[in-house]
């Protein structure tokens, strides 16, 4: 009897462990997509996960036009005086494509290893 | 019992490891012509990024060159009579003139009028002649910059511009009222001028990549790994504009009032301060890798830097040798000379 206790612990235990460490696991895990987020006067708008867009489509952000494609995202056209952010062509995995003039930011959710990057 | 209370207490251990991946508070906002990034730990980290966020909104309303309404505006436009102002002026100059001493002259805050004739305020660029930017460059003397007891005032038709400190001088604004707020961990970017406090929360180091000079928007160079400290780089890439199949950038050589054309694509420096950081950027970049590696050395001021060369080359200062992690996939190699 004694030796029945131990082992239903010991299962309770080990069912504890397998939980705990396979919820740490998908919580690292999950934020690997590749999540482009979009905003407007510092309000987010859109969250894409670029890898599973199938047809490509676009949205209107204000005076922008973003081009969402498998993978990519870029600005396709903009009203802004300097189209630098449509210059700026594609990303799909660092950085991200800024309109200062009309304040709409395409982000691509960093690598959690890198902390900040240098313009 | 026992053995009931002593699986509780592992799971609250093992709760305990989960939240130990600590969430950092993030504030993203516009200011100074370009996106601010705040990423902040710790448990006053809303109200102190709110409190660093609104410092930064009034310094732009200080240090604008473009705000006519601004301190800056006031002091060049006041004929030469004095202009009373506080720290968050006179630092920024203090600082300016301190790296104009030491880079013998390469960095100048006095360009205004130069950078104006190339159109870099207004962005309707045009390219000037000779003869204006020698007539401009006659107005640019830092010597005109008189500081008194309680003000500014500059003399001989001088304007300044303090676009060259004004944006380290805030990221050193942000982390002092983070330090207020206890934060001891936090890494900020405005615009890429990125200062760090402590480190992270799990004591590891920062990781900030530095751009690819040819390549920006999409490729790093490498990747930088350092404790508290502030970062900027000046590069050619960062405000240019084209005109007849030639590129013209932002960062005025003083001496010929042209764009800088030293043997650099880049340069990013570490220092303590987030001010000196900022205005040896530019200072650097001007002086090119061979003179200022020779001010690195006579060690008047603590820094330490990335040069990315014009021959792809990357020179790193003896202090960081092993804090940089090179981009293998990138176009840059170690140069020979300092390995």
């Amino acid at each position: 009897m004694q030796n029945l206790t131990n082992k239903k612990w010991i299962i309770i235990f080990l069912s504890i462990i397998v939980v705990c460490s396979t919820a740490i696991a998908v919580f690292h895990i999950l934020p690997g997509g590749r999540v482009a987020v979009i905003t407007k006067d510092e309000k987010i708008l859109y969250k894409i996960d670029l890898s599973s867009v199938k047809e490509s489509y676009t949205l209107t952000v204000g005076g922008n036009v973003v081009l969402v494609e498998n993978g990519y995202i870029s600005m396709q056209s903009a009203d802004c005086p300097d189209k630098l952010c449509v210059k700026q062509g594609k990303i799909s995995e660092v950085g991200s494509i800024v309109c200062l003039p009309n304040k709409v930011i395409i982000r691509i959710d960093r690598n959690e290893e890198i902390d900040a990057a240098l313009r | 019992m026992k053995r009931i209370i002593s699986v509780l207490f592992i799971i609250l251990l093992l709760f305990s490891l989960c939240s130990c991946t600590q969430k950092p508070v993030k504030t993203q906002f516009f200011a100074m012509d370009t996106i601010m990034t705040l990423t902040v730990y710790g448990e006053n980290a809303v109200t102190a990024s709110e409190k660093a966020k609104n410092e930064v909104l009034r310094l732009e309303k200080l240090l604008s060159v473009t705000d006519e309404n601004s301190t800056v505006s006031q002091i060049n436009s006041s004929d030469g009579k004095v202009i009373s102002v506080t720290d968050d002026i006179l630092i920024p100059i203090k600082a300016a003139k301190e790296i104009n001493t030491l880079s013998k002259g390469a960095l100048n805050i006095t360009m205004l009028p130069s950078s104006q004739a190339w159109g870099f305020l207004s962005k309707d660029y045009r390219v000037p002649n000779n003869s204006e930017l020698e007539l401009l460059l006659q107005k640019a003397n830092m010597d005109n910059i008189v500081l008194s007891d309680n003000g500014v005032s500059c003399i001989n038709g001088t304007q300044i511009d303090l676009g060259s400190v004004a944006k380290g001088y805030a990221a050193q604004r942000i982390i002092d009222i983070l330090s207020q707020h206890e934060i001891t961990s936090a890494v900020i970017s405005l615009g890429g001028n990125v200062q760090t406090l402590g480190t992270k929360p799990d004591g590891s180091l920062w990781n900030i990549t530095v751009a690819d000079p040819l390549q920006s928007d999409t490729q790093t160079a490498g990747t930088l790994h350092t404790a508290q400290t502030a970062v900027v780089t000046s590069g050619a890439y960062q405000r240019n504009f084209d005109i007849n199949g030639k590129t013209y950038h932002h960062i005025l050589d003083p001496e010929t009032g042209y764009p800088s054309d030293s043997d650099l694509l880049s340069v990013t420096v570490l220092c303590e301060n987030g001010t000196y950081a900022d205005g040896l950027s530019t200072a650097l970049f001007v002086m090119g890798s061979e003179k200022a590696y020779e001010l690195y050395l006579s060690k008047e001021i603590i820094f330490e830097a990335v040069f990315i060369t014009k021959n792809n080359e990357i020179i790193l200062t003896d202090g960081i040798k092993d804090n940089f992690t090179l981009n293998e996939n990138g176009t840059y190699h170690y140069a020979e000379s300092h390995q």
